[in-house]
């Protein structure tokens, strides 16, 4: 059975710690996801901390108690099969502040959480940094997490014009510049990850470590076939008509049958997306070919795939660890293609295991 | 046993685009050329990834796919690449021209009527001309006599030219399939108001024959033949008709040439009477041979003259208030049929 920690959020840039006030449930309780079961409260603001899953609750922290942020206040014993809670849609609404920030011509929406050496998170096709709201950030501990939305994603610019990969590095690199952040590790989700890769194989310089999810060098002819249709499907018709193939090809059968709350968030992404834009980027998707580039990427290399990936499945990152002097693959079990919401914590470990082994 | 195949909703524009990007994938002789059918897409000073795709935006997306090599801009100059897609055809291209509206044929006469549709016959069947002609037919659209006239009878009256006009999205992915795998040179007319029709399109691998009618409804009381938008037309004045007892059968023509007069015979066999619903001109145009044709051959079977739904023989108007006078209609259908079965 999981057990799920309840943790000190980070309620805002500046807090380091705060107070729990009272737990409305007490130890042996059975909560439910997304029910409110303890009142913490900081220098500035009360919040609520809400069940992350359905289950039976133990209390660690005694009221009144003051405790750092990460802390752990209780845990929850989920029960088998359960439901998890859908997070806030943006890391603004769970304490980080939205900024936007000019880069390449175009306006970014940018989202920087904590200090430390800089992590930056590259989200896919059809999403925005919201995909990485499920991560556990204070569990990356001395890091800055920085998340974007790509260029026609999320509250990003949309520029007309086909999308390509030298369009969107050249975007990083403007919003790195921006920032002030000379060097870091990049986490790249599908398309994010060929952003990552052709990143680092330009400016290796830049990059402390990499940590490729989901993703691929280029796809087998049928995906990329698939890739066109959709472009065309969107074009015509707008993001409805391929909404329930992308969440189809985005999660695992089982999740998609468990867990219809946060299918529902991904798809409301996805229905307000620009169509054109989406499209732009799917042709982008169907003819990236980055194989003559692989050797050219130096650095330590996580490469992470969903067991059950069916989109860009296993033996495209084993393809990926072939390429990559010195990449590691890491397959998390019980995942579809959509690591980062499927597997959270598993991808959340690896992350902090990469950042550690990088630091030292 | 019937096989069930999966469909999907879309645009008749799409259906083409599918047909066209499904063909592309499978024979690489497959090409497109016209006026902005690529548009600015791909080309990085003009860039717009959504960009024309043809004046109604049917192969917009393609260029991406397969490149500028295989999908091209061509001046505007019709008589040049109509010209040129007939020489890429004879070396063995299969090539597809966009002809924006058919009213623009006449600079391109002599590559159709004296070249694409005779070499065939010129070489003993030694050489073909495997090619397309997608163009616009139809009026509605305000855009006057040069832009909005149905010219199939023209292309019908040259032999070696096939003449196709699909009235929903199934039949013009069929059909389009169809013309490119046909070794002929086809002239797929696209009626203008009809891109943004939706309907049910098979996916994957789907083939209409050439040369065959549907009926699309049937019924025993009168025929309405109809072709393009003249057989949307004849199944919602079926309908109509159907409120005053008058059980009338439908058949969408879907091929102008060759003709498939056996379907149209049996059909008037069956009712006794026939209402031809056309688009076209009525002098020397399709209502007019239709009704020729079952003149000679079916004559015993009729009950009353045959019913004539057609413009008058005149340009198309551009005051919107004459053409949709001019323009066939369900109401026209049904006051023809009415009076051909004398109720």
């Amino acid at each position: 059975m999981d057990v799920i920690n309840i943790i000190m959020p980070k309620l805002g840039m500046t807090m380091t710690a705060g107070k729990v006030v009272r737990w409305h449930k007490q130890s042996g309780d059975t909560v439910t996801a997304g029910e409110p079961i303890c009142e913490v409260e900081t220098d500035k603001l009360n919040s609520e901390i809400e069940a992350e899953v359905t289950g039976v609750l133990t209390v660690l922290a005694e009221e009144g108690g003051e405790l750092g942020v990460g802390a752990t206040l209780g845990q929850i014993s989920a029960t088998e099969g359960a439901e998890r809670k859908a997070p806030a849609t943006t890391g603004a609404e769970a304490g980080g502040e939205l900024e936007t920030i000019s880069a390449n011509g175009i306006k970014l929406a940018v989202q920087r959480i904590g200090t430390g050496s800089p992590l930056i998170l590259i989200h896919g096709l059809a999403s925005s940094m919201g995909l990485w709201a499920w991560l556990d950030q204070s569990q990356l501990e001395g890091v800055q997490v920085v998340s974007y939305d790509l260029r026609g994603h999320g509250a990003s610019g949309r520029p007309v014009g086909a999308h390509t990969l030298a369009k969107h590095m050249t975007d990083l690199v403007g919003l790195l510049a921006a920032l002030d952040i000379e060097k870091a590790t990049f986490v790249g989700f599908s398309l994010g990850g060929m952003i990552a890769m052709e990143l680092a194989a330009a400016y290796p310089e830049r990059v402390t470590s990499l940590a490729l999810l989901d993703t691929t060098a280029g796809f087998p002819q049928a995906t990329r076939d698939m890739f066109f249709e959709l472009a065309s499907t969107a074009s015509f018709n707008g993001m409805a008509a391929i909404a329930d193939t992308l969440i189809e090809r985005t999660f695992s059968a089982q999740f998609l049958a468990t867990n219809p709350k946060i299918v529902a968030t991904v798809r409301k992404g996805m229905l307000t997306s620009d169509a054109s834009s989406i499209a732009a980027a799917a042709r982008m998707v169907a003819k990236v070919d980055l194989s003559p580039r692989l050797s050219q990427i130096r650095c330590p290399t996580l490469v992470l795939v969903g067991a059950n990936d069916q989109l860009a499945p296993p033996e495209l990152s084993e393809a990926l660890i072939t390429g990559i002097q010195g990449g590691q693959l890491q397959v998390i079990a019980d995942s579809g293609h959509a690591t980062p919401v499927e597997q959270p914590a598993a991808v959340t470990t690896a992350l902090a295991n990469l950042i550690k082994s990088s630091a030292s | 046993m019937a096989v069930q195949m999966k469909t999907k909703t879309v645009t008749f524009a799409e259906a083409i685009n599918e047909a066209i990007r499904l063909e592309m994938r499978r024979n690489s002789r497959v090409i497109l050329m016209g006026e902005d059918v690529a548009g600015g897409a791909t080309l990085e000073h003009l860039e717009d990834d959504e960009a024309w795709g043809g004046v109604f935006g049917v192969t917009k997306g393609l260029v991406q796919e397969f490149g500028r090599e295989r999908i091209r801009d061509t001046p505007i100059s019709e008589s040049a690449y109509i010209g040129a897609a007939v020489g890429a055809a004879a070396t063995g291209m299969v090539p597809i021209a966009e002809l924006m509206f058919c009213s623009f044929i006449g600079s391109c006469m002599d590559s159709l009527l004296n070249q694409s549709s005779k070499i065939r016959y010129m070489f003993g069947g030694k050489a073909s001309i495997p090619m397309v002609v997608r163009t616009i037919i139809g009026g509605g659209f305000r855009a006057a006599a040069q832009h909005a006239q149905t010219l199939y009878p023209i292309f019908a009256h040259i032999p070696g030219l096939k003449v196709v006009a699909a009235s929903n999205p199934a039949d013009a992915k069929g059909l389009l399939t169809a013309a490119l795998r046909d070794g002929n040179p086809v002239i797929f007319c696209e009626h203008i108001a009809l891109y943004q029709v939706k309907g049910e399109m098979p996916e994957g691998e789907y083939v209409v024959p050439i040369g065959k009618a549907a009926i699309t409804r049937e019924g025993k009381d009168i025929t309405l033949v109809g072709v393009s938008m003249t057989a949307r037309h004849a199944l919602a004045a079926a309908e109509e008709l159907a409120k005053d007892g008058i059980d009338a059968e439908v058949v969408d023509l879907r091929t102008v040439s060759p003709l498939d007069e056996t379907t149209i015979l049996n059909s008037v066999a069956k009712t006794g009477r026939l209402v031809v619903a056309d688009e076209s001109n009525p002098m020397c145009g399709l209502a007019t041979y239709i009704a020729g044709i079952v003149a000679s051959k079916g004559f015993s079977s009729l009950h009353a003259p045959v019913g004539l739904v057609t413009p008058p023989h005149s340009p198309v108007p551009f005051s919107p208030v004459l053409e949709d006078a001019y323009l066939p209609s369900p109401e026209k259908i049904v006051a023809a049929a009415r009076a051909v079965s004398g109720k």
